[in-house]
C-alpha cells in the first residue's frame, strides 16, 4: 500500500483523469469505426473486386498512386506502374482509378481480344 | 474461416504455454497471465521456427501449426503449470478488470469493421505474408530481384511468417482474419502487462493500472496501432517482455534468463527498429550484470544476450545483398530541435498516449534507482534507445514530404517503449511503500 496520502491522492488524481482522457478518445475512435467507410476501404474493396476478375499469372497496369498497397492486395499478379502518358504491355489488364479514390471514376479494363 | 482461425491460433497458443511452463518463469503463474503468455511467446515461437527454417534453406507451410501444437502439449504432458492460489473477490479490483474487458470488446469492433490494414501493413508486412504463404521461403525473385515491387525485402520475417500460417490455415487472405489475430495478440499483452504489475502490487493497484494501459489511445490508432497488421506493437511487447524477464534475472531468478533471451531473439526478428533494442540490451545488460556480480554476472548475460545477437548478424548476412536497402545519411543536427520537439509532442499529446509519458518522468525524477540496481536496466534501455531514434531521424534519408512522414513515424517509434516506460513507472510505485 502506498502510506505517503499527498503522494496517493495525486496518483489516484492522475489515474482518472488519464483514465477519462483515453475513455472519451476511445469513444471518438469508436464512432469513427461505426461510421461510413474511409476512401481507403473503398478501396481496397474495389481491389479485391478486380482481383476475382484478374487470373493469378496476369499482368496488370496501373495508375502510380498507391502502387505498393495495390501490389499487396493482387498478389501475385505482376503490377506495373502504367509510364505516362499511356505505355502498355501487350496482354495486360489495367486499372484505372483517381487518387483521393472515387469509385464512380475507377475501372478495370480487360486485355484487348478477352 | 473463423473456426480454422481459432485452430491456428489454438495450435500456437498451445506452443506458448508450452514454452512458457518450460521456462518456468513466473514459478508460479495467474491464469490471465498465463493464457497472455501462451498467446505471445506461441506466435512468437511458431514465426521464429519459420524464420530459422527458412534460413536453413528449408520451406514452410500448415504443419508447422501441427508440429507446434504438438511440441507444445507434450512440454504440458512432461511438466505441468502452477498457478497462484485463487484471490477472494474484490469489487474494486473487479471493476478495474470490467473496464480493462470494456476496453477488449471496443478493440474488436475496431479490429471487424475493415479488412484494410493500413498502408505500411498491406505494402510491407501483409505483401510479405502473402508472398511466404505461396512458396513457404522468403528465397524466391519475389524478394531477391528488383522486377518485383517488394519494398524493403530486408525486414525481419517472424510476423509475416505467422500471418502466413494464418493465410494457410484458413485459406484466405481476408484482412479481417490478421486484424483478429492481432486484436489477440494486444489483448494477451495486457494479461501480461498485469502479470508484471502483480509482481510489485496490490491487485487492486494492478487491476486500475492494466485498465488504464488498455486505453492508451494511441494502441487503437489506425494505420500503426495494435490492430493492424504492422509490427510496432509486436515490437513494443518483445521490448517489455525482454526488459523484465531481465530485472527478474538480475533479481536472482535465473530460469528468466531464458525468457529473456527467447524474447530479445523473437525482437531481433520482428521487426528491423527491434534489432536498434537489442544492440543496447548486448551492451546495457552484460554491463549491469558485471556491476551486480562481476565477471560471472556477465558472461551469464553475454550468454543470455547472444542468441538474438547471432540470429541478427545471420539475417543480416543472408539478406545484405537484397534491393532496397536503406543507407542512413550523416545526421542532420540542425534539425535536432524540431525533431525532439516532435517526439515530446507525441509523448504528452492526450490523445496519443494519455498521461503515460508524464507519469514515467514523474516516477523516474521521484524513484530513480541506484545504477547498479535490476530496475535500472529498463529505464537505461529506454533511454537508449529513444536516443538512438533520434540519431535515426536525423539520418534518415527523407524526401519532400519529411515532415509528414515524421509526423506518422514517431508515433510508433515511442509506441516501441510505451509498454516499458509505464510498466516501468507503475512497478517502481511499489518503492513508496
Amino acid at each position: 500500500m502506498l502510506t505517503n496520502k499527498r503522494l496517493a491522492v495525486a496518483l489516484a488524481a492522475a489515474l482518472a483523469v488519464h483514465l477519462g482522457l483515453c475513455a472519451f478518445q476511445r469513444a471518438r475512435t469508436l464512432r469513427d469505426w461505426l461510421g461510413p467507410a474511409h476512401y481507403n476501404h473503398r478501396f481496397v474493396e474495389f481491389l479485391d473486386e478486380c482481383a476475382r476478375e484478374i487470373p493469378p499469372e496476369a499482368t496488370v497496369e496501373v495508375p502510380p498512386n498507391e502502387f505498393l498497397l495495390v501490389s499487396s492486395r493482387l498478389y501475385p499478379r505482376r503490377v506495373v506502374e502504367v509510364p505516362p502518358p499511356d505505355g502498355t504491355s501487350p496482354g495486360a489488364w489495367r486499372l484505372r482509378f483517381t487518387w483521393p479514390f472515387d469509385r464512380a471514376a475507377a475501372s478495370l479494363e480487360r486485355p484487348h481480344g478477352r | 474461416m473463423a473456426a480454422r482461425l481459432l485452430l491456428a491460433l489454438g495450435a500456437m497458443s498451445l506452443f506458448g504455454a508450452g514454452l512458457a511452463t518450460l521456462l518456468r518463469y513466473p514459478r508460479r503463474f495467474h491464469a490471465a497471465e498465463f493464457a497472455g503468455l501462451a498467446v505471445v511467446l506461441g506466435m512468437a515461437g511458431a514465426g521464429l521456427l519459420c524464420v530459422l527454417l527458412m534460413l536453413s534453406g528449408f520451406t514452410f507451410g500448415p504443419w508447422v501449426l501441427v508440429a507446434v501444437a504438438a511440441a507444445g502439449a507434450a512440454a504440458l504432458v512432461a511438466r505441468r503449470p502452477e498457478f497462484h492460489a485463487r484471490e477472494p473477490f474484490d469489487r474494486l479490483t473487479a471493476a478495474g478488470h470490467a473496464v480493462t474487458v470494456a476496453s477488449s470488446l471496443t478493440l474488436l469492433v475496431g479490429a471487424l469493421h475493415t479488412d484494410f490494414g493500413g498502408w505500411d501493413g498491406e505494402a510491407f508486412w501483409t505483401l510479405k505474408a502473402r508472398s511466404l504463404a505461396r512458396y513457404g521461403t522468403f528465397r524466391t525473385p519475389d524478394f531477391t530481384a528488383a522486377a518485383r515491387p517488394h519494398p524493403h525485402p530486408n525486414y525481419p520475417l517472424v510476423i509475416p511468417s505467422v500471418y502466413a500460417l494464418i493465410y494457410r490455415a484458413t485459406g484466405s487472405t481476408d484482412g479481417r482474419l490478421l486484424r483478429a489475430a492481432t486484436t489477440v495478440f494486444m489483448l494477451a499483452s495486457f494479461a501480461i502487462v498485469l502479470g508484471l504489475l502483480r509482481e510489485r502490487l496490490p491487485a487492486r493497484h494492478a487491476a486500475w493500472l492494466t485498465a488504464a494501459f488498455a486505453l492508451v489511445p494511441a494502441f487503437a490508432r489506425a494505420h500503426g496501432g495494435g490492430l493492424d497488421p504492422y509490427c510496432d506493437y509486436p515490437v513494443a511487447v518483445f521490448v517489455l517482455l525482454s526488459a523484465f524477464a531481465a530485472v527478474r534475472w538480475l533479481e536472482g531468478e535465473p530460469r528468466a534468463g531464458f525468457l529473456c533471451a527467447f524474447a530479445l531473439a523473437s525482437l531481433s526478428q520482428v521487426k528491423l527498429d527491434g534489432t536498434v533494442a537489442v544492440f543496447f540490451a548486448c551492451l546495457l545488460l552484460p554491463a549491469l550484470a558485471f556491476g551486480m556480480r562481476r565477471w560471472r554476472g556477465a558472461a551469464e548475460a553475454v550468454a543470455i544476450v547472444a542468441p538474438a545477437a547471432l540470429l541478427t548478424l545471420v539475417w543480416r548476412l543472408t539478406t545484405r545483398d537484397y534491393p532496397g536497402a536503406i543507407h542512413l545519411v550523416p545526421p542532420m543536427w540542425s534539425h535536432l530541435p524540431e525533431t525532439l520537439r516532435g517526439l515530446a509532442s507525441s509523448m504528452t499529446r492526450p490523445t496519443e498516449y494519455g498521461l503515460v509519458w508524464p507519469f514515467f518522468l514523474a516516477m523516474l525524477v521521484a524513484r530513480r534507482p541506484r545504477l547498479a540496481h535490476p530496475d535500472a536496466f529498463p529505464a537505461a534501455l529506454l533511454a537508449a534507445v529513444l536516443a538512438a531514434y533520434v540519431f535515426i531521424l536525423l539520418s534518415y534519408p527523407w524526401g519532400d514530404d519529411a515532415r509528414e512522414v515524421m509526423r506518422h513515424n514517431r508515433v510508433r517509434l515511442v509506441m516501441h517503449v510505451t509498454p516499458l516506460a509505464f510498466v516501468w513507472a507503475a512497478r517502481r510505485l511499489a518503492t513508496c511503500a
